[in-house]
């Protein structure tokens, strides 16, 4: 039996959109895609240049709320925080 | 890119960020202060500043305990400490204090102007007490303040010049400043229910059935004629849906984040709702008022069912109030202030209690059927942070008031001395507060941009001739035969 235990990850990521495209980013990588299937599959390209193979990585993607209109921002506090698991 | 570190979002996150928590801990606050101010009959909430009906200027206001300090110190105080409390919440948001603080003193002036004015005998008086206040004459215009604060606000919303404007929306905070009065309100409710549990009771469970019912009758129906008539794809059909049928801006943001829509789509929803509710709050009212007087509980709650942000409809909810009460007096009937408003606000407060659980169940649709993505998960903590954490605040309000009062451990005498001030003097000026700023943030030249009229064209369809003939239907249903309570 193979005990060997999977190398587990957390990434967390400010997300935004602009310019007709999503954008993840924290202080050391940064992925842009015209839409989140595109972004995904950017992310999890980009990750596995990084990460050993069979790494689990869970990805927490906060949106910036800062980026809505100030007026609006008042009538709901959030907007959206995806988690997407990966295993490279 | 923003420069500030990114953290792992938590149950506790936005606790001191977001202006909802911001009114919960504010409103809050004060309720104690009113409890405390019970418990010691301390002064801890007369200084409270209260706008009266008048004929010689100088009993125009004052605080709202009679005597305890002049008319001029008790404005003063309270804008020292509506300044201070407000200051802080946006300290801890991280806005631009001096932007924000010279903004909201211009609201503040403003708006003292307006409720002055407003409640000159003169001008608001109905005819049943121009004998008390000693005129002969008078227009009758209940609520003139508030429509002559909406007006200030239009003004600077749409002909003031853009740069001004957009300084003015720095402090023009309506959500904020109806959340902040909404907790205030529960403590009415709570003072109420001390008096007419049954009633009390009675108004939040109809309140809660007519809200589920709309629920389920206005998201389906819009979605369909948005997708089936005027051809909008998915993502712009379930934000418009939730925006028209839910709870308005609110509902059309937490729609498009639970669904991964492109934040251009609740913007450009949201002007629409905005300039929509600032409508139906000018036109709704005097309507209800003409045609369904004899169901004044029922014409209340319809509010809370069509008009689609919570300042707008919280604001119509007071006229309304102001304009049935008037025309009951003309008729001899003397009800207590305060019911039908708190009507209009209980079905909304339902409402905007389920968006949370609404939007998850479209993000788990959306995920699972129309954009299967990989890996991606929903969160159900995500029920949580969209759930409106000022409600907590309303119903802290009024449970603990209920057990203080029931328990005996304090008496409605003294729970009235130190809450009057805050769920009256309180909160009348942050409903006038939040008159002003919708006038602000209110921009009818959104109308002419690009890509609206046909927006515009199915909210207008939608709205008058569905939601709001259902909307009374249902308020109807279950609420009919209820009256505002006599007053004492």
């Amino acid at each position: 039996m193979n005990c060997q235990k999977k190398i587990k990850k957390e990434i967390v990521l400010r997300i935004i959109y602009k310019e007709g495209k999503w954008m993840a980013f924290n202080d050391d990588i940064s992925v842009s895609g015209r839409t989140l299937e595109d972004l995904d599959i950017k992310l999890k390209d980009l990750l596995k240049k990084i990460f050993k193979k069979g790494t689990k990585i869970k990805i927490r993607m906060e949106f910036d709320y800062n980026t809505l209109p100030f007026w609006m921002t008042q009538y709901q506090p959030y907007y959206f925080y995806r988690i997407v698991e990966y295993e490279i | 890119m923003a420069e500030e570190r990114i953290e792992e979002r938590k149950w506790y996150s936005g606790m001191f960020s977001t202006e909802d928590w911001w009114a919960f801990w504010i409103g809050t606050l004060f309720v104690i202060l009113g409890i405390i101010a019970a418990a010691t009959h301390t002064e801890l909430t007369g200084w409270i500043i209260k706008f009266n009906t008048w004929v010689d200027i100088s009993k125009a206001m004052g605080p709202a305990h009679k005597g305890i300090m002049s008319p001029i110190a008790a404005l003063v105080v309270s804008y020292i400490i509506f300044t201070i409390v407000t200051l802080i919440g946006a300290w801890a948001m991280k806005w631009k204090l001096r932007d924000y603080l010279a903004a909201w003193t211009i609201i503040f002036i403003l708006t003292v102007i307006a409720y002055i004015i407003g409640k000159n005998a003169y001008i608001s008086a109905p005819s049943t007490k121009w004998e008390k206040l000693g005129i002969e004459s008078g227009l009758q215009l209940g609520g003139a303040h508030y429509i002559l604060a909406l007006i200030i606000g239009l003004i600077i919303g749409n002909l003031a010049p853009k740069r001004f404007k957009e300084f003015m929306l720095k402090g023009a905070r309506p959500e904020w400043f109806i959340k902040i009065a909404i907790v205030a309100l529960g403590a009415k409710l709570g003072l109420k229910a001390l008096e007419a549990p049954g009633y009390a009771t009675h108004l939040v469970v109809a309140g809660m059935c007519a809200t589920i019912a709309a629920y389920l009758l206005y998201w389906p129906i819009s979605y369909y004629i948005t997708r089936k008539y005027f051809g909008f794809s998915r993502e712009w059909a379930a934000c418009f849906a939730s925006g028209i049928s839910i709870c308005g801006v609110s509902a059309a943001i937490a729609t498009a984040g639970a669904i991964r829509a492109r934040p251009i789509i609740p913007v450009m929803i949201s002007a629409i709702i905005v300039i929509f509710a600032t409508i139906q709050l000018i036109v709704y009212p005097p309507l209800l008022t003409k045609f369904w007087f004899n169901e004044p509980i029922s014409a209340g709650a319809s509010l809370g069912l069509t008009i689609k942000t919570d300042g707008a409809d919280a604001a119509a909810g007071a006229i309304l109030d102001e304009l049935m009460r008037a025309k009951a007096e003309s008729k001899g009937i003397f009800w207590e202030e305060g019911w039908i408003t708190n009507s209009a606000i209980l079905t909304k407060i339902w409402i905007d209690m389920f968006i949370g659980v609404w939007a998850f169940i479209l993000a788990v649709i959306w995920v699972t059927h129309f954009e299967r993505r990989p890996g991606e998960k929903v969160p159900k903590i995500e029920i949580w942070f969209r759930f409106p954490k000022f409600v907590l605040g309303y119903f802290f309000a009024m449970f603990i008031i209920m057990i203080l009062g029931f328990s005996g451990a304090l008496s409605l005498k003294d729970l009235e001395f130190g809450l009057k001030p805050v769920e009256g003097a309180l909160r009348k000026f942050f409903f006038l507060l939040t008159f002003t700023s919708i006038g602000i943030v209110t921009d009818f030249r959104e109308l002419r941009k690009e890509g609206i009229g046909k927006l515009a064209l199915a909210y207008a369809i939608i709205l008058f001739l569905i939601i709001t003939p259902l909307g009374l239907f249902i308020a109807w249903l279950f609420h009919h035969g209820m009256e505002p309570l006599p007053a004492k």
